[in-house]
């Protein structure tokens, strides 16, 4: 059993079993836990990949008639829960702004528009 | 006519918790165990000539005897589930509003009770307990603010002033 200097029982168990438990938070759950301590935070940019790649890129969006054309990739293990968050964001700047970028603060690289609307499907 | 039958009663396996207790169960129900499913199979312990008073017991030297008590009864309640195949499991979305009503009262236990079940559940490997235990603790941390669920686990807050105004600006592009 790890020892995280704690006396919560909660952190003590072993990492890959907190881990675990925060796969099965949704994003905003998990982004508070980013928020109660550095342990917490560790895991979820750890285990969401966040601590190991740049914070910021850009997203590729071609517009096409009346739709947008939204390519990118996203993260494996919160991908779903992510990937509707920055939609919903891409439609409330988009409509705003008519920027044909947006940027969120998790790496999303290619991929098929597909995969999109299957998901949103 | 009248043939006779052959009536066999379950195998039983003992298994010995850390503080000396020795427990019989069935081998149906314990085989949901994937570490005693294997020492069984690796020490031969199905061989049908050994009774049940000569047979080793298996040592589990990280469950205390009241843990193991309740890992039993869970096996018990989930003897007849079909076997789960553990790729489909990942690739499913994850949510935990599908624990089923047995084990949300079986689970709703004091948080010392809960995690060390999770801890026998990862030893003993009993992926559909582990399941479980993990989504009633994120229950627990869903819909809750940074400072409730310090309060409900008893976390401290480590973090400086500072750090915490640079996380909020991480976090603030998911808020609506």
């Amino acid at each position: 059993m790890a020892s995280h200097c704690t006396d919560s029982i909660l952190l003590n168990l072993p990492l890959e079993i907190i881990d675990t438990i925060f796969r099965h938070i949704n994003c905003v759950s998990i982004l508070t836990l980013r928020q109660v301590c550095k342990l917490t935070k560790a895991i979820v940019d750890e285990s969401a990949g966040i601590s190991k790649r740049k914070p910021h890129i850009i997203l590729e969006i071609e517009k096409i008639g009346n739709f947008y054309n939204v390519s990118f990739e996203f993260d494996r293990k919160y991908s779903r829960i992510f990937l509707l968050k920055a939609m919903h964001l891409f439609y409330i700047r988009n409509h705003r702004n008519k920027n044909q970028q947006i940027i969120v603060p998790i790496e999303l690289l290619k991929t098929s528009v597909e995969v999109l609307n299957t998901l949103l499907s | 006519f009248l043939f006779p039958i052959k009536m066999t009663s379950p195998r039983m396996i003992k298994l010995t918790s850390n503080d000396d207790k020795t427990f019989e169960v069935e081998r149906d129900v314990i085989k949901q165990s994937v570490t005693v499913n294997t020492l069984i199979t690796d020490l031969n312990m199905d061989d049908e000539d050994v009774s049940v008073e000569n047979q080793m017991a298996i040592p589990l030297p990280n469950v205390d005897a009241a843990t193991l008590e309740m890992v039993i009864t869970w096996c018990k309640q989930h003897r007849e589930d079909p076997p789960r195949n553990e790729e489909e499991e990942e690739k499913k979305e994850k949510r935990t509003d599908d624990i089923p009503e047995w084990d949300k009262t079986f689970l709703d236990v004091e948080q010392s009770v809960l995690f060390a079940l999770i801890l026998a559940a990862n030893y003993m490997d009993i992926k559909g307990l582990l399941d479980n235990c993990c989504k009633t603790v994120a229950n627990m941390i869903k819909g809750k603010t940074p400072d409730e669920i310090r309060k409900h686990f008893n976390i401290k807050n480590d973090f400086t002033p500072e750090e915490e105004e640079q996380i909020r600006k991480e976090n603030a592009w998911c808020e609506d």
